[in-house]
C-alpha cells in the first residue's frame, strides 16, 4: 500500500488540526452527490433488516412499525421532528466548527448547559408571560452553550489545547454537575424516587406551530439554514473557511485566525445549547437522568454525512430523528429491541466513506476514470 | 581512475521533475580514502544527485554503482548500506535522545553494546555530545554530530555529507574538516556538499561544479584553483542583458535599523540596515536559508524582531500584519501552496477574502495580469503554478501597495511564466511601488534589481546598485562573515 | 471527609474500579505514542466487555472469557484503525463511529439473547489471595490477579518503547517527517499499534465485565474509555502514571458514589478538569507531536 502522508511541521501551537481536518476532506475530492447519500441510507436500512432478520425477527414488523411510528398520524410525524430538531442543531454546530478548522465533540455537554440554563430561568420567571419566559430562556441557553464552548475554543485558539479532549471533558463536567444538580438543590420536591427537577410552566412550554409540526423543528431548520446560508455566501463566511482550509494562507491575507476561530467555535456551542434549550421547553419540560440521548454524538455523525453538501443536514436529522422515535413502536410492536435503531443511525456514514475508500483504491480509480471520459 | 571499481560511480546520471531538468548527464566519481567536493548552488542539482546516490529515487537515464554493486538505474533502486548520509535537515526525533535516534536509524535497541560503539565513535571523532539528552535540547551543532555519530555506526564506506558546517560556529569548523580528512584517511569515501570555498579548499582530494542541473567543472586534487575561479564556476560568467531600464526614484519608503531575529536560539538576523524608495527594486541574494526569508516576514509582520521597521517614517514593528498592511506594506509568498492559495476557492473568492468583496471589473483585472483562465469562477487548483502566482501578485497589486515583498516569486515556475512575472515587477516598480524580492537564482535578481543584497548568516555581506560586479557578488555568497582562523 | 478515604472498603472498590480505567488507559497510551488517538477506546471497551461475558457465560469458564475479551478488543482496535486511515473518517470520527456501532450491536444482541440478563454470577473473578486478616494488606493482596495484570502491562510497555521496535513506534508518532525519512512503514506501526491497543483495552473490558461490575447493560462502560484517554494525558504519557491516574480518577469516582456529602461528590468532575488544565498550560501534556495527525492510506 501506498501511503499518502499529509502533514504540516508548525512552530505555533495553535496551528496544528485536529486529525479530523485533513481525513474525511480526501471523501470530498469523490463527493458525496445525493445519489451516494440515497444509496447509503438505502444499504445501512438493508443491512440492519438483514441484522433483525438473522436475529429472528419479522423484518415487516419492524418495517410497518417504522412507517408507522414516523407518519401513522400527526402526533408521529411530530414527535420524529420532535427528535429531528437538535439533531438539526447538533449536525450545524459540528459543520460550522469545521469550517473553520476546528473539531466539536462537546455537542452533549454544551446542549445540557443550555438545557439546564433554559430550565432554571423558566423556572425562575415562571410568573411572567409564557412568551417572556421562552423568550429569555431561549437567549440563556445559547448563550450558556456559548460559553462551554468558548472554554474550549479558547484554550485551541490561543494555546493550541487539542479541542476535541477538551470538550470530551467538558462534556462529562456537564454531565456531573447536572446529575448533581438535579439530586440536590434542583430537586423536585415532588420527585420521590428518581432525582429530577420541577416542570417548566405549561405557557412557557413550546408544542405543535401546525399539527404535527413542532415549533422546536421550525427554529431548529432556520437556524440551521441561516448559519449554513452565512458561511457559504457572506464575506465572513468566506474567511471561516478559509482559515479552515489554510490556515496558513488566512494568516497571510491578514485575517485575525485566533479570534475567528474561538468565536466560531462559541457560535457552534451557541447552537447546540439552543438545542437543549428547545429540548427542555418543547419536549422534556424537566430534567431527569438520562434526558439526553446522545443527540451530541449522532450530531457528528451527521455533519460527517452532510459535510460538502449541508442542505443534507436536516434531511439526515429527520431521517435519523424517524429512527430514534421509532425505537418504542419497533419494541412494542415487533418485540425488536431498539438498540437496532442505533445501529440503523451508525451505518449510514460507514457507506458513505467506505464508498469513498473503494473510489480511491486501484480499481475504483479505474472505473472513476473510465466514467470520467465520457463524453459531456 | 580506480575509483569506479571500489567507489562511488556515477554515470551519465538525468533525473528531471516534470518539466525541470534536475540532474543533466551527470558523471562522477569518489574513490575510497578521498574527500570528493560538490560545489553548486541552491537548485543546481545537488539533493537531487544525493537522493539518487541514497537509492530514494531513481534516475530516469544513466547508473550509479558503489563499489561495483549498483545502487541507482532507471526505474530500480537499491538502497546500499555502505553508504550513509548526513542530511542538512537532520533527521532526529527531538523528544529522543541521541542514543535512542541513533538506534533507531538503525533499527537495534539503545543498549549498552551501541552506547559502546558510539562512545567509541565520538573518542575518534573527538567529540562529546551527551548521548542521554532529548536531541531538542541540544545546539545545532551538537545535533548534527549526533546524526554524524549515527551514520558511522553503521560503518559505512561512502560517507555522504550535505552542507555540514551549517550549523556549526566558525570556531568549530576547523576541527571539523580534520575530522572530514582523517576520516578519508582511514579509507572512507567522503562526498561533500558545500559551497563554503574555503573550506573545500581544505580538504577536497577532488572536486566537481555543478550549475543549472550540468557538470561545469572537474578538478582533480590535490590543489583546487583559485576561489575566484571557482566561485565563477558556481554562479557562471554570463552577464545578463540588463531588461531594467534606468529609473527615476521617489522618496524613501521603507527603512530597517538594527534588525535582530532568533528562533530556537539561533539567529537569524543580524543587526540587518536596509533603505528603500519607491519606484526600487531591492534583490536579497544568498544560498537559501541565509535569512532572506526571515527578512521577508519580519518586514510582513509574520515574525518577530528587534530594532526598528519604519513605513513612511512610520515605525510599524509592532503592528500585526494585517494592520502593516492597511499601511500599504504587502507580501506575497512563492510558497504558493503552503501560504497563499486556497486550491477550493474560486479567484473571485481569493479577492474577497481579503478585499472583503471581488473587485467590480475582475474579469478585466485577470486579463490584465495574463491570467488564464480569467475566469474568476475558476478555482484556484485549476490553475497552473504561473498562473497563481500571478493571481498572487494581481491580488497584491489591487491594494495598491506602497511597498511590496516578494519571496521566490518564480519557483517552480517555468521559463515563460518566470519570465512574465519578472516584467510584471519591473513594471509595477515602474508606477512608483518599492519591491523587495528575495529568490536564489541570481541571475534573475540581476536582470530586474536595482540593488542587490547578499545575505550571509542573516547578516546584509554587501550591497550592490548597477552596475553589478559578479564576482564581488558571489565573494559574498560564497565566504563566511567571520574569517576562520 | 476523611474518614471513607480510610476505609479498606473503599480503597478495595476503588482498586478494582480503577484497573479496567487502568487497561483502556495502557491501550490509549500505546496508540497514541504511535500517532493514533485512540478515540474508539470505549467502544473497545464496551465491545469487548459484551463478548468477554457472553463467552464466559457460554463456555462456563471465565478465563476463556478474558481471552475473548482480548481478542475482540484487538479485532475493534484493527477496526478503528481501518475506519480511520483506510476509510478516511479519521481518528475521531472512527472512534465516535466505532461507539455508536457498538453500542447497538451490543445492546441487540444482549436484548436478543439475554432478555433477562447477562451476568456473570458464580463465575465472576475472585480474589487472588486467601484473607491475610489485616484489612489494609487484605485491600492490596485479596484483588483478582487481572489487577496486578495492570500493573505487570504497565512495567512492560516501558521496557518496550526502550527496545527496537518500541523506537520505530514512538517515532512514527513522535515525528512523521524523520520517520518518513527513516523509512518507517508509519502506516503499518499503525494498526499494529492499535491492534495492541485494542488488546490490552480488551483485557480490561472483560475485567469490567467478569470483576468489577459482573453484568452487561448497554450503559456499563459509562465514560469509562474517555476517563482513560484523560488518564494518559494526566499521565504525560508515562504507563506507570497512567495506572496511578486511574486510581485517581476511580477514587473520586467511589468517593461521590460512597459519600453521602453532596458538595465533596462534586470533586469528581476533578480529574477532568485537571485535564483540561494540563492540555492547556503544561508541557507535559503535549503529547507525541504527531499524534492525531490522520493518516489516509491509498490503495494500489
Amino acid at each position: 500500500m501506498s501511503v499518502d502522508i499529509e502533514t504540516q511541521a508548525s512552530t505555533d501551537p495553535a496551528a496544528e488540526d485536529s486529525s479530523a481536518r485533513r481525513a474525511p476532506a480526501v471523501l470530498a475530492r469523490f463527493a458525496a452527490p445525493i445519489g451516494l447519500q440515497v444509496l447509503a441510507f438505502v444499504v445501512a436500512i438493508a443491512v440492519s433488516l438483514l441484522l433483525v432478520a438473522a436475529l429472528g425477527y419479522d423484518v415487516g414488523a419492524v418495517l410497518a412499525a417504522v412507517v408507522d411510528g414516523a407518519f401513522g398520524s400527526a402526533h408521529a410525524v411530530s414527535s420524529s421532528l420532535t427528535q429531528a430538531a437538535p439533531l438539526v442543531l447538533t449536525a450545524t454546530a459540528v459543520w460550522l466548527a469545521y469550517q473553520v478548522g476546528l473539531f466539536n465533540v462537546g455537542g452533549d455537554g454544551q446542549l445540557q448547559v443550555g438545557g439546564l440554563a433554559a430550565l432554571v430561568v423558566a423556572l425562575a420567571l415562571g410568573d411572567l408571560p409564557g412568551v417572556l419566559t421562552i423568550a429569555v430562556a431561549v437567549v440563556a441557553a445559547v448563550l450558556g452553550g456559548a460559553a462551554w464552548a468558548a472554554v474550549a475554543g479558547l484554550l485551541r485558539a490561543y494555546r493550541g489545547a487539542n479541542e476535541v479532549i477538551s470538550t470530551i471533558m467538558l462534556n462529562f463536567v456537564a454531565a456531573t454537575a447536572i446529575s448533581l444538580l438535579i439530586a440536590g438543590p434542583l430537586r423536585s420536591p415532588s420527585a420521590k424516587y428518581t432525582p429530577r427537577t420541577d416542570r417548566v410552566a405549561a405557557d412557557a412550554q413550546l408544542g405543535d406551530a401546525v399539527p404535527g409540526i413542532p415549533l422546536t423543528f421550525l427554529v431548529a431548520l432556520a437556524l440551521g439554514v441561516v448559519t449554513v446560508v452565512a458561511v457559504r455566501r457572506t464575506s465572513i463566511g468566506l474567511r471561516l473557511r478559509t482559515i479552515g482550509l489554510n490556515r496558513e494562507a488566512a494568516t497571510h491575507a491578514g485575517l485575525r485566525v485566533q479570534a475567528m476561530q474561538w468565536q466560531a467555535f462559541a457560535v457552534s456551542g451557541g447552537l447546540a445549547g439552543l438545542a437543549g434549550g428547545l429540548v427542555i421547553l418543547g419536549y422534556r419540560y424537566y430534567i431527569a437522568p438520562g434526558w439526553v440521548p446522545a443527540w451530541g454524538l449522532l450530531g457528528i455523525v451527521i455533519a460527517f454525512l452532510a459535510l460538502e453538501s449541508p442542505g443534507l443536514i436536516p434531511l439526515w436529522a429527520v431521517v435519523l430523528g424517524i429512527i430514534g422515535a421509532a425505537g418504542p413502536a419497533i419494541k412494542g410492536a415487533a418485540s425488536v429491541p431498539d438498540a437496532i435503531t442505533t445501529v440503523m443511525q451508525g451505518l449510514p456514514v460507514v457507506v458513505v466513506f467506505l464508498v469513498g475508500a473503494l473510489a480511491r483504491s486501484g480499481p475504483g480509480r479505474r472505473l472513476h476514470a473510465a466514467l470520467s471520459r465520457k463524453p459531456e | 581512475m580506480s575509483a569506479g571499481q571500489d567507489g562511488l560511480d556515477v554515470r551519465g546520471v538525468s533525473k528531471a521533475y516534470g518539466s525541470t531538468l534536475a540532474n543533466q548527464e551527470i558523471d562522477l566519481q569518489v574513490a575510497p580514502g578521498t574527500v570528493h567536493v560538490l560545489l553548486g548552488e541552491n537548485g543546481a542539482g545537488k539533493s537531487t544527485l544525493v537522493n539518487l546516490i541514497n537509492g530514494r529515487e531513481a534516475p530516469d537515464a544513466g547508473e550509479i554503482r558503489f563499489a561495483g554493486a549498483l545502487v541507482a538505474a532507471p526505474g530500480h533502486t537499491r538502497p546500499n548500506p555502505a553508504i550513509a548520509t548526513v542530511h542538512q535537515d537532520l533527521a532526529l526525533v527531538p523528544v529522543m535522545t541521541g542514543l535512542e535516534n541513533i538506534a533507531l536509524a538503525l533499527r537495534r535497541r539503545p543498549d549498552r553494546a551501541l552506547r559502546r560503539a558510539a562512545t567509541e565513535i565520538q573518542d575518534r571523532l573527538g567529540t562529546g555530545v551527551d548521548l542521554d539528552r532529548p536531541v531538542e535540547e541540544l545546539e545545532l551543532p551538537q545535533r548534527q554530530r549526533i546524526e554524524l555519530v549515527k551514520a558511522l555506526v553503521a560503518q559505512p564506506r561512502l560517507l555522504v555529507l550535505d552542507e555540514p558546517t551549517t550549523f556549526l560556529p566558525p570556531a568549530e569548523t576547523g576541527p571539523f574538516l580534520e575530522l572530514v580528512r582523517r576520516l578519508a584517511a582511514d579509507g572512507l569515501a567522503v562526498l561533500m556538499i558545500t559551497h563554503r570555498l574555503d573550506e573545500a579548499q581544505a580538504v577536497a582530494d577532488s572536486a566537481t561544479v555543478l550549475r543549472h542541473g550540468r557538470v561545469v567543472a572537474r578538478h582533480a586534487g590535490p590543489q583546487l584553483p583559485s576561489n575566484a575561479e571557482l566561485a565563477a564556476q558556481i554562479v557562471g560568467t554570463a552577464v545578463p542583458e540588463p531588461t531594467r531600464p534606468r529609473a527615476e526614484f521617489g522618496p524613501e519608503v521603507l527603512r530597517l535599523a538594527h534588525v535582530s531575529a532568533v528562533e530556537s536560539g539561533r539567529t537569524v538576523l543580524d543587526d540587518v540596515e536596509l533603505s528603500l524608495r519607491a519606484g526600487e527594486i531591492l534583490g536579497l541574494a544568498g544560498v537559501d536559508g541565509n535569512g532572506q526569508l526571515e527578512l521577508l516576514e519580519v518586514i510582513a509582520g509574520l515574525r518577530r524582531c528587534s530594532g526598528r521597521i519604519e513605513l513612511h517614517g512610520e515605525p510599524v514593528q509592532h503592528l500585526p500584519l494585517r494592520k502593516r498592511a492597511g499601511r500599504g506594506l504587502h507580501y506575497v509568498s512563492g510558497d504558493r501552496r503552503r501560504a497563499g492559495i486556497v486550491p477550493t476557492l474560486t479567484i473571485a473568492e481569493h479577492f474577497e477574502v481579503v478585499l472583503g468583496r471581488a473587485p467590480r471589473d475582475l474579469d478585466a483585472l485577470l486579463r490584465a495580469a495574463d491570467v488564464r483562465p480569467p475566469d474568476p469562477r475558476v478555482r484556484a487548483d485549476g490553475l497552473s503554478g504561473g498562473n497563481q502566482q500571478k493571481l498572487m501578485m494581481a491580488r497584491a497589486f489591487q491594494r495598491s501597495p506602497a511597498v511590496l515583498l516578494v519571496s521566490y516569486p518564480t519557483q517552480g515556475l517555468d521559463v515563460l511564466a518566470a519570465a512574465q512575472l519578472r516584467q510584471v515587477l519591473i513594471e509595477r516598480a515602474d508606477t512608483g511601488i518599492a519591491i523587495v524580492v528575495a529568490s536564489g537564482d541570481l541571475d534573475e535578481l540581476l536582470g530586474i534589481c536595482d540593488a542587490v543584497a547578499v545575505m550571509n548568516g542573516g547578516r546584509v555581506a554587501g550591497i550592490q546598485r548597477r552596475p553589478f560586479d559578479r564576482d564581488e557578488l558571489s565573494s559574498w555568497y560564497t565566504t563566511r562573515q567571520e574569517l576562520v582562523a | 471527609m476523611f474518614d471513607l478515604l480510610g476505609t479498606a472498603a473503599f480503597w478495595s472498590s476503588a482498586i478494582t474500579g480503577a484497573t479496567p480505567i487502568a487497561f483502556a488507559a495502557l491501550g490509549a497510551l500505546f496508540a497514541s505514542r504511535s500517532g493514533s488517538l485512540f478515540v474508539g477506546v470505549e467502544a473497545t471497551l464496551l465491545g469487548s466487555a459484551f463478548v468477554a461475558l457472553v463467552v464466559a457465560v457460554q463456555s462456563g469458564s471465565t478465563w476463556l472469557g478474558v481471552l475473548a475479551g482480548l481478542l475482540s478488543g484487538l479485532v475493534l482496535g484493527l477496526v478503528n484503525g481501518l475506519l480511520s486511515m483506510q476509510l478516511a473518517m479519521g481518528d475521531v470520527v472512527a472512534g465516535l463511529v466505532l461507539q455508536i456501532l457498538v453500542t447497538g450491536a451490543t445492546g441487540l444482541l444482549v436484548a436478543r439473547w439475554y432478555p433477562n440478563g447477562l451476568a456473570a454470577g458464580a463465575l465472576q473473578l475472585g480474589p487472588s489471595w486467601p484473607s491475610t486478616g489485616d484489612g489494609a494488606l487484605d485491600v492490596v493482596v485479596r484483588q483478582p490477579v487481572l489487577v496486578y495484570a495492570a500493573v505487570v502491562v504497565a512495567v512492560a510497555m516501558v521496557a518496550f518503547f526502550r527496545t527496537a521496535p518500541g523506537l520505530v513506534v514512538r517515532a512514527s508518532g513522535d515525528s512523521l517527517r524523520v520517520a518518513y525519512a527513516l523509512r518507517v512503514p508509519v502506516a503499518r506501526v499503525r494498526y499494529a499499534a492499535l491492534s495492541v491497543a485494542g488488546a490490552i483495552t480488551g483485557v480490561g473490558g472483560a475485567f469490567l465485565a467478569l470483576g468489577v461490575v459482573g453484568v452487561f447493560t448497554t450503559g456499563v462502560t459509562s465514560g469509562r474509555g474517555f476517563v482513560a484517554l484523560a488518564c494518559v494525558i494526566l499521565a504525560a504519557w508515562r504507563p506507570v502514571l497512567a495506572v496511578v491516574a486511574a486510581l485517581l480518577f476511580s477514587a473520586a469516582y467511589t468517593y461521590g458514589f460512597q459519600t453521602d456529602d453532596a458538595s465533596l461528590a462534586a470533586l469528581q468532575v476533578l480529574p477532568y478538569v485537571l485535564t483540561i488544565v494540563v492540555i492547556a498550560f503544561s508541557k507535559a501534556g503535549r503529547g507525541p507531536a504527531d499524534e492525531g495527525k490522520g493518516l489516509v492510506v491509498v490503495g494500489r
